[in-house]
């Protein structure tokens, strides 16, 4: 009985874990620097498209996406704006439907780093596992959703996002070297503060 | 970055009144019938492609192209990797799937097309020339002349397919395109971990 009561227990408190509780911690530093991959795989190729860059979260401002490789070019998405800053280093407002998926993106960097899973919620059901050491994250499209579906995880710090695609094409990146401490460079800075 | 040239759609919607089936059109009067992604050079490249249009403006496209010898695969996709139209060319049909609205005169078969008139050796290009054509191959310039006169000018610099930048000019319609075969990113293992190391976190900083 006491078996039984212990693993109805459990079962609450793993119900009642949430995308913000698992993830509160990563609310706890202001800034966060990290490398990534991002790989997509299309059914039309045989092997998947590599990119790499950097990732540059800050709490207060937005989300920094620098794509190095294969086509240098970043993204500035705060809850305000969405800009598209090309080689000649000059931001441009893009409608978010003109790369939904970067949207997408940028909504779920704004919900791990507000905690606010409210506006993501609207097209998806949104599930958390896990807890705050290693935690994932799953988004299942409802009608009119711009992706199928999404899946986020990470430990101390985000670690990997899977989108699906309406189409069947996936995207998946791997985050590394999480920095904490690195500042804005001047340039990265002047971005964000311009978005 | 525009989804897709103005350039090139003036390419395609002036050259091309495209029959789903049948040749291509590179320029009125200049029909090409698509050769077997066997007959070419295997390879996969991630290019950048850039329409000079004719006011002297430029657009930007990124394109993933793959021929593995049985298709041959061009993928046109905006930076953060949303395919805007995929084109494959696979057991003697052309398989388009578009994500933008293109417009209804284009024949995406011409991407293809530019691809193996790059790439593909010349006599393999010669046999899906239409009458009255000529396609010339002096080092690393192409010249397609139809009736003596220049069609269509190729330039190519780098060894082998994918070459390291392609030049194309139609001096006709006054359209240039330059493609560039850009660097790959390393591929990283399956499982490569996105865990810090202890020296990557301060302590205390969670």
């Amino acid at each position: 009985m006491k078996r039984l009561a212990g693993m109805l227990l459990c079962g609450a408190l793993l119900q009642a874990q949430t995308p913000a509780s698992v993830t509160a911690h990563l609310r706890d530093f202001a800034l966060l620097h990290a490398d990534f991959t991002q790989s997509r795989k299309v059914a039309a190729l045989s092997r998947p498209m590599l990119s790499t860059g950097t990732m540059v979260m800050a709490r207060n401002q937005g989300v920094l996406w620098q794509i190095r490789k294969p086509l240098p070019v970043a993204f500035v998405i705060t809850p305000r704006a969405f800009l598209e800053v090309g080689q000649d280093g000059r931001p441009h407002p893009r409608p978010a439907q003109d790369a939904p998926v970067v949207a997408h993106l940028g909504r779920l960097f704004q919900a791990l780093l507000q905690g606010q899973w409210g506006a993501l919620e609207s097209q998806f059901t949104v599930r958390a596992e896990g807890g705050p050491d290693q935690w994932t994250i799953r988004l299942t499209a409802k009608a009119g959703a711009p992706v199928k579906g999404a899946q986020v995880s990470g430990g101390r710090f985000l670690e990997r996002v899977r989108v699906e695609e309406q189409g069947g094409d996936t995207l998946e990146i791997r985050f590394e070297h999480p920095r904490t401490a690195e500042p804005l460079t001047e340039a990265e800075a002047r971005l964000l503060a311009g978005a | 970055m525009r989804t897709l040239g103005l350039a090139l759609l003036l390419l395609l919607a002036a050259a091309c009144r495209p029959p789903a089936t049948g040749p291509v059109y590179f320029a009125r009067g200049v029909p090409f019938t698509l050769r077997t992604p066997a007959s070419g050079p295997k390879f996969f490249a991630s290019q950048e492609v850039t329409f000079h249009q004719p006011g002297g403006a430029t657009d930007t496209l990124l394109t993933t192209v793959e021929n593995d010898g049985q298709r041959l695969s061009v993928v046109a996709s905006s930076p953060m990797g949303l395919t805007l139209f995929t084109i494959q060319v696979k057991g003697g049909a052309t398989l388009v799937e578009t994500k933008v609205p293109l417009p209804s005169q284009l024949d995406p078969r011409l991407l293809p097309a530019l691809v193996q008139l790059a790439n593909w050796p010349l006599e393999e290009l010669r046999k899906g020339l239409g009458q009255g054509l000529e396609l010339a191959d002096e080092g690393p310039v192409r010249t397609l002349l139809r009736k003596g006169k220049v069609a269509l000018t190729l330039t190519r610099d780098g060894q082998t397919p994918p070459y390291k930048t392609v030049h194309l000019d139609v001096p006709s319609m006054a359209i240039a395109m330059d493609i560039r075969t850009l660097e790959e990113p390393d591929a990283q293992t399956e499982d490569a971990p996105g865990i810090p190391t202890e020296e990557q976190v301060p302590h205390g900083v969670r």
